[in-house]
């Protein structure tokens, strides 16, 4: 009498079939019972064993043993504070707008001010950074030891906060970015001993990472550079002959820049006189010269027009905007208007701008940019570097062109898909009188429902106030929807509530901060 | 100011489509007349039209209501008058109800005492024609078991290699005889049973084992107890009538504490299993609601909210799913309780279960002190006295991970016989 069921038979049944196999199962008595009379009982008997079987094991289920695998450690307690329950609502709010730019300024505030991500939103912040790793590791770092202790077992952030294990040799076995940070901190202890290193390992270097390493030498640049540089102007690689030239043409009291002035000055004069007005006037070099290599003149370049104004642009390019200055007597702010009145604009214009960020020229960056941004001739933009002369210039500067251009705009309603790119590549606070004189802009420049209309504009400027105006705007913000709600297009009312959202957010981001956290 | 959270907030709007919506609805420029009183919120919401919307929630429940002729419930918003009673509370200050939302609080009281009161049944217009359509319904399900056993019969004959190489098609017409049949529940088990193909053939294998046994058991139900026979009529998806149940049962008040909610989607039709915890009889409950489409669930239960009020339950050997027809929020209790058992206590129960129902699927068990842990792809619950399979994707199970930081937890869930779904997590320090 059996009153028990064979599991293994029945697995091996049930895999074959009952049609197939060589072999039979046997049920309990009172289980057979059922079976009396019936049809293919070999298979309502595996049918029976499977289900009864089943039952059996969830009945009987046990632990499994926990010497299975071994346990995980204890986290370490933190010793910064999470954040309070309105900063979970922040945290949430980023979540929702899946706004990995936004995630990245709270995290800012959080470093600043010592608090970290409560632990039930790292896993979820993590897959918001899926695919920004730099984000990833910031999201890790600013969870405290939590973070690093999730890190630590998770299959896929755990080489996100490995140690580096370059820092016991990053020259020799670090990335080109460790690299070049060794190199600068070994040139600010001893400029000799980084020289040395440089010149040492010139020839193994990749001319892909060469020129990153040249660039560690822009600090404290001087003669005694010069032996380390001057080889490169006759490498193969042509960015390589370029970052060289630029050192060069920035090494204080090199003989270079002399003959090289002395080049290019025979072919830019200003001529004219009171009554006929002034005008610079270029003679274009006939043919290239190959000694002109020496100073990293290429025959060729794609900057420039043609052949021929390449080799000029290039001399200008190299030459300190300063010497331009005395020579003609002339401020940045006379001598690019006779620039652009030139009928080789585009080559000197070009190559101004090229010399005032080599030699960092204030002057001539502000007197480029005023003439840049008061046209909306693209190429002129273009040809200037806009983008490069715009980051150079200092928040003050940037403040009042700014403002300017707001003024400008709300008269007329010209450049001002220049000024909302502007704003939008700006990572500036705006101060309160920009922010109020944008925002009266943007409700000058509402569109009724049926007017046609630059959205792409208002789209860019409503990004940018979302992330620069500060944050107690949000109430004028509102005020503008209420009194606009009736007359202006809904697409607009609606960036306007975007925007308001927005600055009420990052206000809860502010006031979080400071919030006590909770209690363990 | 309610103290409603994010969590109250996110048990009140499931439909996450809503949510973001209300969320873009949640700015004070919208707005006009914001206002609470101890009954309600209310607020004035600027929508397309020229006459702003009203909109009230109920803070009892939470209810919602609103004047637009949106038919998802809660519609916009009412989600957009929670975030902004969660997220901007100060913008909504006490004030004297309008009386549009006095009116609609008054009758909705109403509607709540009437609720409560017995269902009369009605007696069927045509009683013949009724009898006859009940005839034709056990008519056509015998032939679904008849079909049912037979396809079984013939997976035994075969062998599972032969089951496992079939498409899914074949399955799929199977299923949909048995929706034919008005046999849904299983349907709904065949549906179950095409993911455990190739590895997870001992789960199949124990699938078709119990099915079977469960379509003999419907085939010999005439035979069995009561409420064997009503819990074998509802695994087969017999819809069991409200009005039935009332007659047959005694609501069951106690204060019922929610421990959590498990929602899933599938074909468009979402379905809500909210457990409940008596405070007074210490007794579980199962309440489950369906939605369709953007329309959201009739009734908010808000997690770790206690709601006072009689639950009917369902028949059954070991009932747990039940139906309320009225529970007040009690926002002044705070459980205390925390019934958890180490695993080994908690499997003993559920064999005890098993033993008084061996038809239920799942069983709700609270245990504690465990850590949640992976190894090799699959999430166990590490106690002292041995470890438990977790049934939860890789993302839930990393959430409890950080949570937890390797401390021990309280984990409430629906076991299966072989793994635990979570539903609610605390810390062993935390207040609950």
């Amino acid at each position: 009498m059996t009153t028990s069921i064979d599991e293994r038979r029945s697995e091996r049944l049930s895999l074959l079939g009952t049609a197939q196999a060589n072999e039979s199962l046997e049920l309990p008595d009172d289980l057979e019972q059922a079976l009396i009379g019936k049809d293919d009982a070999a298979a309502h008997r595996l049918l029976i064993a499977l289900g009864t079987a089943s039952l059996m094991r969830k009945a009987g289920q046990l632990p499994i043993p926990s010497d299975s695998f071994p346990a995980l450690d204890k986290a370490p307690d933190e010793p910064l504070p999470a954040l309070g329950p309105l900063g979970e609502q922040c945290m949430q709010a980023i979540l929702e707008e899946e706004d990995g730019e936004l995630l990245s300024t709270y995290l800012d505030l959080l470093n600043a001010h010592q608090r970290r991500i409560p632990a039930g939103f790292i896993v979820p912040l993590m897959a918001l950074a899926t695919n920004n790793k730099a984000l990833a590791q910031r999201v890790l770092i600013h969870a405290g030891e939590r973070g690093a202790w999730l890190a630590k077992h998770h299959p896929n952030w755990n080489t996100l906060l490995k140690p580096d294990t370059s820092a016991s040799d990053p020259w020799n076995t670090g990335t080109p970015a460790q690299r070049a940070t060794y190199l600068v901190e070994l040139r600010r202890r001893d400029p000799a001993a980084a020289r040395e290193l440089l010149a040492a390992g010139l020839k193994q270097e990749s001319s892909k990472e060469l020129p990153e390493l040249l660039r560690t030498l822009h600090a404290g640049l001087s003669l005694a550079d010069a032996p380390v540089i001057e080889p490169l102007l006759k490498s193969k690689a042509r960015d390589v002959r370029a970052s060289a030239a630029a050192l060069i043409a920035r090494i204080p009291d090199h003989p270079g820049q002399a003959t090289l002035f002395n080049l290019s000055s025979a072919r830019l004069e200003l001529k004219g006189n009171m009554i006929l007005g002034r005008k610079l006037e270029v003679s274009l070099p006939e043919a290239y010269d190959p000694s002109w290599a020496a100073f990293g003149i290429e025959p060729k370049s794609a900057r420039y027009p043609t052949e021929r104004t390449a080799w000029l642009g290039q001399m200008i390019a190299l030459v300190n905007p300063q010497r331009w200055c005395e020579r003609f007597d002339r401020k940045p702010e006379d001598l690019v208007p006779l620039a652009q009145k030139n009928e080789f604009s585009a080559t000197l214009l070009a190559a101004f701008a090229d010399a005032a960020l080599l030699h960092e020229h204030p002057p001539m960056i502000v007197a480029l940019l005023r003439a840049a941004m008061t046209t909306d001739d693209h190429a002129l933009w273009h040809q200037v570097r806009g983008a490069d002369l715009w980051a150079a210039v200092d928040n003050n500067t940037a403040e009042s062109m700014l403002l300017t251009l707001v003024e400008h705009a709300v008269r007329s309603r010209e450049n001002s898909d220049r000024l909302a790119w502007l704003l939008n590549g700006s990572t500036r606070a705006f101060s309160p009188p920009l922010a109020e004189r944008l925002l009266n802009w943007f409700e000058h420049m509402a569109p009724k429902p049926d007017d046609s209309f630059n959205w792409a504009q208002a789209h860019q400027l409503s990004h940018a106030l979302r992330r620069s105006l500060p944050p107690a705007c949000s109430s004028r913000v509102d005020a503008m929807i209420k009194s606009l709600r009736d007359t202006t297009a809904p697409a607009y009312l609606k960036l306007l509530e975007q925007l308001a959202k927005r600055l009420r957010l990052r206000q809860r981001m502010i006031d979080s901060i400071n919030e006590p956290s909770p209690t363990p | 100011m309610p103290t409603w959270t994010e969590d109250h907030l996110r048990s009140a709007v499931t439909d996450a489509a809503t949510l973001k919506r209300g969320v873009d609805l949640a700015s004070p420029s919208k707005w006009n007349n914001l206002g609470l009183s101890p009954r309600a919120v209310w607020g004035e919401c600027q929508g397309s039209g020229t006459k702003p919307y009203q909109v009230i929630i109920d803070r009892s429940g939470p209810a919602f209501k609103c004047s637009c002729p949106s038919r998802t419930f809660p519609c916009k918003h009412g989600a957009g008058l929670m975030v902004l009673a969660v997220r901007d509370s100060a913008l909504i200050s006490e004030a004297t109800e309008p009386e549009w939302v006095n009116t609609w609080l008054t009758k909705r009281d109403a509607k709540e005492t009437a609720k409560a009161e017995p269902i009369a049944t009605k007696a069927p217009a045509d009683p013949e024609a009724q009898a006859k359509r009940e005839a034709q319904r056990v008519k056509r399900m015998a032939e679904g078991l008849y079909e049912l056993e037979r396809w079984l019969i013939d997976v035994a004959r075969t062998g599972l290699a032969t089951l496992q190489a079939q498409p899914l098609a074949t399955w799929e017409a199977q299923a949909a005889r048995l929706v034919d049949a008005q046999l849904p529940g299983l349907a709904n088990r065949l549906h179950e049973m095409w993911p455990m193909r190739g590895e997870r053939t001992g789960e199949l294998r124990d699938a078709l084992g119990e099915l079977y046994l469960l379509v003999i058991a419907a085939k010999r139900s005439p035979e069995l107890p009561p409420e064997f026979a009503a819990e074998v009529q509802q695994q087969l998806g017999v819809t069991v009538r409200k009005e039935d149940v009332l007659k047959e049962s005694t609501p069951v008040n106690d204060q019922w504490w929610v421990l959590g909610q498990l929602i899933t989607e599938e074909d468009r039709l979402t379905q809500r299993r909210t457990w409940l915890y008596g405070l007074r009889g210490e007794r579980y409950a199962l309440l489950l609601d369906h939605a369709f489409g953007s329309q959201g669930f009739t009734s908010t239960y808000i997690t770790n909210a206690v709601y006072e009020g009689g639950l009917h339950f369902y028949p059954g050997p070991f009932p747990l799913r039940a139906f309320a027809l009225e529970l007040h929020l009690r926002p002044e209790v705070s459980p205390v309780a925390r019934p958890s058992f180490p695993p080994m206590a908690e499997l003993e129960r559920v064999s005890e279960w098993i033993s008084a129902n061996p038809w239920a699927r799942s069983f709700p068990i609270w245990i504690s002190d465990v850590v949640p842990t992976v190894h090799k792809d699959r999430w166990y619950l590490r106690h002292a006295s041995g470890l438990l399979p977790m049934r939860c994707s890789d993302v839930e199970g990393w959430s409890l991970t950080a949570q937890s930081g390797g401390t021990p937890m309280n984990i409430f869930g629906e076991w299966n016989g072989r793994a635990l779904l979570p539903v609610r997590a605390t810390l062993e320090n935390a207040a609950s």
